[in-house]
């Protein structure tokens, strides 16, 4: 198509916004800080949603690529450069102006910044560059930015980036190296794993430097965070989590994002997708993603390679506790921080006022549900004071079913499917 | 029988904390205390009714010892829930500072003891203004008028605008920005530079609030952003619904 010369900014912000929606990370939480009184923004550690999409999604970030020109034919992407779409790109000075005068406006919490590649890596990052640059010392703009690295930019760019930058990021794409191999052919492991790994050391080094003296400019000072593609490489949730379990641990990221995949372009190494993108399968992700980071869960805990994929009527946690009956009924005056959290209708927040609150005395199951405990999830997991709430019998089969009751109930669960257990010819009807 | 004492106070932290000054002698004779935000709408039988003014004096004598014995956590969590809507604040704030100070256990955790019916209360107030306050620093919209001032009209359950003003006095330093809180038609005012205050029963003249045409320009990009930041295929309208409920967007640019 025919890139126009006069194009309002109103149209390009459709088209690079309309592009970069796909990009899941819209957060601006994990770094505080105050404006310095002069220039306009500052950060807050909690972040803060300024609306929501359609989709349910928070809109946090004004959210926008750079430029939708890309000389990448990466397969599962809208702007490939083999697909016939119309094209645009911003000007640094346009971009800023936008940012400046929707924040003023309370209407965004900062700027999250990609971009297709245009002409070469490096001569992309280094518009995203100049574009930052000007924002933070021309406008002197305290807000949140979240930048892209270009997968294949130099060294010294993306850590000169680094600095004006609060968070940056690098999608990892595809759980596995075949799956990116197939489906991004000018992507490869080694370009996005290597600027992931430079950004952690220098983080690290930031991080002593700072501990010396505190004025050093801080470096990525909100952590970094990734994608990965959920349903088009034909992956297993075993490998998804166990790769995002990885990255924290050895990639120390902040965050990783699960993107159901959305079949934009037809092709034949792609799954074709009747029923829409896999959300439930998305949102077991994330539940398992918070019982890693938060719930002192392992990933070979949750799935094996033998039972690779998620339960789809059962959440993750529910589906380990029934899995682990003989460390149940935990006694909430006794038990610690992390045993707590591993019963089902317990979160971070509750456990820390049960630790709380029982201090001052022996809590009963009245006080747990003032308090915010999920008691019809949590009953057949706990005692109080050494009772359970009624007697119920501890097995698999009798809690499982129990638990879907009561989801079904409320309807809440629409996935269920119709029978939870394959029923057996032979156990069931008593036949030899 | 103890005796009952309603102490009629003013709906403010100072008042409160006046309340709490004066109920505390009372308490300490054995005699029960409840505090009322403005006169109660029904009077009781055998129970004193008392007029207590505001003193500062003695609202800042409460709130240095809780600051001092219980520390400043504490004291802020106190401070939002004296921002609720809920008529018995007062009377979980003088108990709960009574169990406080009464020296059971690490007393600057005392918030903690939720067992205690006041300080639930108290966490459960505490919860839904720290709530309500946390949406507005985003829903807050800001329209551009004459003179290249920001004006914002709000309309929250609580009165959070006290809490909302520091926020902004330090992202938008150099603005000359207005917050109106139009169910209690108090404002808050930033003059550019200096530091943020209220003004309560303030009257707008709505001619005078009328943007400027620079201000379309944005309100209709925004808008676009919006629509086309959607995924359309994952369309979820209850998800929608339940993060930004209806009573909040008739305050927000992009769904007008």
């Amino acid at each position: 198509m025919l890139i126009q010369e006069q194009m309002s900014l109103e149209d390009k912000l459709h088209i690079l916004s309309d592009a970069a929606k796909y990009d899941v990370a819209c957060t601006s939480s994990g770094h505080e800080r105050n404006g310095d009184g002069k220039g306009i923004g500052n950060c807050m550690n909690a972040g803060i949603c300024h609306s929501f999409s359609a989709d349910g999604r928070c809109i946090t970030l004004l959210k926008v690529l750079f430029t939708n020109e890309c000389v990448f034919d990466c397969k599962y992407c809208v702007n490939r450069s083999s697909n016939d779409v119309a094209r645009a790109s911003f000007t640094p000075e346009e971009l800023c102006r936008l940012t400046i005068e929707f924040y003023r406006r309370n209407y965004i919490e900062g700027l999250f910044l990609s971009s297709g590649v245009l002409h070469s890596p490096d001569y992309t990052m280094g518009l995203l560059y100049e574009t930052v640059y000007r924002l933070r010392r021309q406008y002197s703009f305290q807000g949140y930015i979240h930048l892209k690295t270009i997968p294949g930019a130099s060294a010294h760019l993306v850590e000169q980036a680094g600095y004006l930058a609060d968070r940056m990021s690098v999608n990892l794409e595809f759980p596995t190296a075949e799956g990116l191999k197939r489906l991004a052919p000018h992507k490869s492991r080694k370009t996005i794993l290597e600027p992931m790994r430079r950004i952690q050391l220098r983080v690290g080094e930031n991080k002593r430097e700072l501990a010396v003296s505190p004025h050093t400019p801080r470096f990525v000072p909100a952590g970094q965070s990734t994608q990965m593609i959920v349903g088009a490489s034909g992956e297993s949730d075993y490998q998804i989590v166990s790769v995002a379990e990885s990255l924290y641990k050895k990639f120390s990221l902040k965050r990783v994002f699960y993107s159901a995949f959305v079949q934009v372009n037809p092709d034949l190494e792609l799954p074709a997708s009747y029923q829409g993108p896999p959300l439930l399968r998305e949102h077991r992700l994330y539940q398992a993603d918070w019982l890693l980071r938060f719930y002192g869960f392992a990933a070979d805990e949750l799935l094996t390679p033998q039972r690779p994929n998620f339960n789809v009527s059962l959440d993750p946690k529910c589906d380990w506790a029934v899995g682990h009956l003989e460390r149940f009924p935990v006694e909430i005056n006794q038990a610690d921080y992390y045993t707590l959290l591993r019963v089902p209708g317990i979160g971070t927040k509750s456990a820390r006022k049960i630790l709380g609150a029982r201090r001052y005395g022996n809590l009963d199951f009245e006080d747990l549900k003032k308090m915010g405990v999920v008691l019809k999830r949590a009953m057949y997991f706990i005692t109080c004071k050494g009772r359970m709430l009624f007697s119920i019998k501890m097995d698999e089969r009798t809690i499982t079913r129990s638990i879907l009751e009561s989801q079904e109930k409320k309807g809440k669960d629409v996935f269920r499917t119709e029978e939870y257990r394959q029923m057996s010819l032979f156990a069931d009807m008593g036949l030899k | 029988m103890e005796e009952k004492y309603v102490l009629i106070c003013s709906d403010s932290l100072e008042g409160i904390f006046t309340g709490v000054y004066d109920g505390w002698k009372l308490g300490n004779r054995g005699m029960q205390v409840v505090l009322s935000m403005g006169q109660p709408r029904q009077t009781e039988f055998f129970c004193q009714y008392q007029t207590v003014d505001v003193d500062p004096q003695k609202a800042e004598k409460v709130a240095r010892t809780i600051r001092r014995e219980l520390g400043q956590d504490t004291y802020e969590q106190l401070c939002y829930a004296a921002c609720s809507t809920q008529e018995d604040k007062g009377t979980c704030i003088y108990y709960a500072l009574r169990e406080g100070l009464s020296g059971k256990g690490n007393r600057r955790c005392v918030l903690e003891n939720l067992k205690n019916p006041y300080i639930l209360k108290i966490s459960k107030m505490r919860q839904t203004v720290w709530h309500e306050m946390h949406r507005f620093l985003g829903f807050v919209r800001f329209r551009e008028i004459k003179n290249g001032i920001l004006f914002s009209e709000i309309g929250p359950d609580n009165p959070i605008l006290p809490l909302l003003g520091p926020h902004f006095a330090d992202r938008l330093p150099g603005e000359n920005w207005m917050i109106y809180d139009e169910n209690r038609r108090d404002a808050l005012i930033h003059p550019a530079g200096k530091p943020c205050y209220i003004r309560r029963q303030a009257f707008l003249e709505t001619q005078r609030l009328e943007g400027v045409q620079k201000d379309e320009v944005y309100v209709a990009l925004w808008k676009e952003f919006c629509r086309s930041i959607s995924v359309s295929e994952r369309e979820n309208l209850r998800a929608q619904r339940q993060n930004l409920p209806h009573k909040y967007r008739k305050y927000l640019t992009e769904f007008c």
